[in-house]
């Protein structure tokens, strides 16, 4: 009965719907910008939608209802979008019905609290908001972005939530456990524990932070209780955790602090971001033959050994680990000190994508020359000086960083330079104080235009780099967005430069400025955008848009 | 002027300028890649939208036009580089668009703002929704999108247990 009497409401509907469009058409020619004009069709196309010929009249509304019972969420969106009489007998439910499908967008709006009331509505949401917290935070692509957002809530409220899972001493698992009422399912018998599959995961983020900290006596007793709980948690737990922060902090004997991160590695078989510090014991060695084998994780694919100073250790990482991962982030001495042999060096890493080195030196940039790695962002963080051969390797800083850039010519995506070019020694090429005869200088011609590369990072006041500028120009010709710091920018006036690269990169849409964090609120954030992107025209001067700090 | 016709799952037809049109990220690659497959650069693209009816995609392209000169904002919040644009401030007229709606008409249109890649009106529609959650209690939440509790057993016991150590730690 309620389908019947539902179609005069949507035969009026749809007349009211052509009424406001013949208005829309009429006030067109006034506004003579285009539009949302009109539904057209034939009287027969519009009959069709105001009957809506695909529901079935003889099937009463209730039947209805019962059939969509049965229909899977995906199914119920079409059924939704089908027709006016199918929309309107779910109308009670739509918003239960499409709560799953909409909240993973809402929640990219939402601060700690908010996401945590949120899983307390019903099973259902509280099943979306952690598989989205959880493939967000366990995603090795969203781990080793930089964000410079403040505005973004989301990754923000994740943080924070993770930082809930902080474990630096027995008290901590103590009261997890009991806040938790884990109690029953911990059993000190493994195999028992092996056994009992029915216990949840209590890790929200599926990830823990672990401090590792082994003093002398009388506190090692109390050290050694933490080891022993927090093995017993993990024993039962850790094949829940894909994500482990661990920070070693041991003045006394680095090795034993390691080897107790060891032993925790073996209870997380499912690991699959793993980021290490330790950084105590600065430069000394640790003998790794002393140190107890490394556990097979065959999900590991992200590894952080930036924070460990000793060579030897981060080298037992990422040889255990190399052929599988495809994300590292590690320091550029670590690749100048490494004993890894240069031929075993060169195919360490055959599925690693994306790297970030800190403290780059010439001896890194020089081995980086050499690898086959299949990196598609590679992102230099700092420079450093090598004291030792700073004269005469200095000069050839920005020639060294292209030669290892260039090794990635085929594959690279990303490119992001923290650094002043313009503070590094040039090569005796042109007046870098002045771009626009920067942009003039003859470009390389034995450079290859790299294929793939559609992002470049850096500072502004690289702009006038000479030597940079002519590499932006010449090898990255299918770039599509430039970011610039300018932070510590002396760099007085990047929009012409910044036309220059819109008239001879044809890609490029938008060029970025971004303030630094220390900047002030109020302070502009600016983007560039080629004024062509909208327009039918193919060619045009760029467009600039100012988008203010929320 | 160039068109784009664009149909609604339930049959509707608008007629929309292409300059409009590709305000929307999945509709401006449609009509590239017409543009590319088609051997008369005059031809009128023709876009069936299947999981879109007629009075959402109305509003849809309602809002496009207000704010068809605003700066285009990309489809997702962060990009693949790892750095988002600036969110849209919400106007009057955004706000006048979005008052008589119900929560249903809404969520229709956050499905529909992602489908057709509109991250502006996705802004919008998201913060609205996430303004009927934040500060509210439980219960309200469950009345304002009609919800019924799921939990079985210990579970939502559980949940509060599990929440109170997120918020206490």
């Amino acid at each position: 009965m309620e389908m019947e009497k539902s179609r005069p409401d949507s035969l009026k509907r749809v007349k009211l719907e052509e009424n406001t469009k013949e208005k829309e058409k009429e006030g067109e020619d006034e506004k003579q910008s285009i539009v949302v004009i009109e539904e057209t069709g034939t009287e027969d196309r519009k009959l069709k939608v105001a009957r809506s010929p695909k529901t079935n009249p003889v099937l009463v509304p209730e039947i209805w209802e019962h059939v969509f019972r049965y229909l899977s969420r995906k199914e119920v969106i079409t059924v939704i979008n089908t027709c006016i009489e199918w929309n309107q007998l779910l109308d009670s439910k739509k918003t239960t019905l499409l709560l799953p499908d909409v909240l993973p967008f809402v929640l990219a709006y939402f601060d700690k609290p908010d996401l945590l009331l949120c899983r307390s509505i019903s099973k259902t949401s509280k099943q979306i908001v952690d598989q989205t917290i959880q493939s967000y935070w366990i995603s090795s692509e969203e781990t080793f972005k930089v964000r410079y957002e403040d505005s973004d809530r989301f990754p923000l409220a994740v943080h924070a939530v993770s930082d809930s899972f902080r474990f630096t001493s027995k008290r901590d698992v103590e009261t997890f456990i009991q806040t938790l009422n884990l109690q029953e399912h911990l059993n000190e018998d493994q195999n028992l524990n092996e056994n009992h599959n029915n216990e949840t995961n209590p890790f929200l983020t599926r990830s823990i932070n672990i401090l590792v900290n082994t003093p002398s006596s009388p506190q090692e007793v109390l050290y050694q209780q933490f080891f022993q709980s927090l093995q017993l948690l993990l024993t039962t737990y850790g094949r829940f955790i894909h994500r482990l922060n661990g920070v070693v902090w041991d003045m006394m004997n680095e090795t034993q602090g390691i080897t107790k991160m060891v032993h925790y590695l073996h209870q997380l078989p499912n690991l699959k971001i793993l980021e290490i510090t330790a950084d105590s014991l600065a430069g000394e060695e640790i003998e790794v033959m002393g140190l107890p084998p490394l556990p097979s994780l065959e999900d590991l694919e992200y590894l952080d050994v930036s924070d460990i100073l000793a060579e030897s250790v981060a080298t037992l990482f990422t040889q255990t680990y190399g052929t599988q991962l495809t994300t590292l982030v590690c320091e550029g001495s670590w690749l100048k000190l490494t004993s890894t042999e240069e031929l075993v060096l060169k195919t360490l890493f055959p599925k690693l994508k994306r790297l970030r080195l800190e403290g780059v030196c010439p001896s890194t940039l020089s081995k980086l020359s050499n690898v086959n790695w299949p990196l598609e962002i590679l992102h230099f963080d700092t420079f450093l000086t090598e004291e030792e051969t700073a004269t005469e390797i200095d000069k050839k800083m920005e020639q060294l960083i292209l030669n290892a850039v260039r090794n990635f010519t085929q594959t690279l995506t990303q490119l992001e330079i923290n650094a002043d070019l313009t503070k590094l020694p040039q090569p005796q090429l042109a007046d870098d104080d002045n771009h626009e005869e920067g942009a003039e200088a003859p470009l390389e011609s034995d450079v290859e235009v790299m294929p793939k590369l559609k992002v470049l990072i850096s500072e502004v006041s690289s702009m006038g780099s000479t030597l940079f500028w002519n590499f932006i120009l010449s090898k990255c010709k299918k770039i599509e967005k430039i970011h610039f710091h300018t932070k510590h920018s002396s760099f007085e006036n990047p929009m012409e430069v910044a036309k220059t690269a819109f008239d001879k990169l044809p890609n490029l849409e938008k060029i970025y400025f971004w303030p630094g964090p220390e900047e002030e609120d109020g302070v502009q954030r600016t983007v560039l955008t080629r004024a062509t992107s909208l327009s039918s025209t193919p060619t045009g001067n760029p467009g600039v848009s100012q988008c203010q700090k929320s | 002027m160039a068109l784009v016709r664009v149909i609604s799952s339930d049959g509707a037809a608008f007629l929309v300028s292409q300059r409009l049109a590709k305000r929307s990220g999945k509709l401006k690659t449609e009509i590239e890649t017409f543009r590319k497959s088609s051997d008369n650069s005059e031809a009128q693209p023709e876009i069936r939208i299947v999981t879109i009816r007629a009075e959402i995609l109305r509003l849809v392209l309602q809002w496009l036009q207000q704010h068809q000169n605003d700066p285009v904002l990309p489809a997702n919040q962060n990009e693949q580089d790892g750095r988002g644009d600036a969110e849209m401030g919400q106007s009057q007229w955004d706000r006048d668009f979005l008052a008589p709606m119900d929560l249903g008409i809404v969520m229709e249109l956050i499905l529909a703002a992602n489908h057709l890649e509109v991250k502006g009106l996705l802004d919008i529609t998201c913060k609205l929704v996430e303004s009927k959650i934040t500060g509210r209690t439980v219960d309200e939440i469950r009345t304002a999108f009609k919800l019924k509790s799921d939990f079985k057993g210990n579970e939502e016991e559980q949940t509060r247990l599990e929440n109170r150590w997120c918020v206490e730690n």
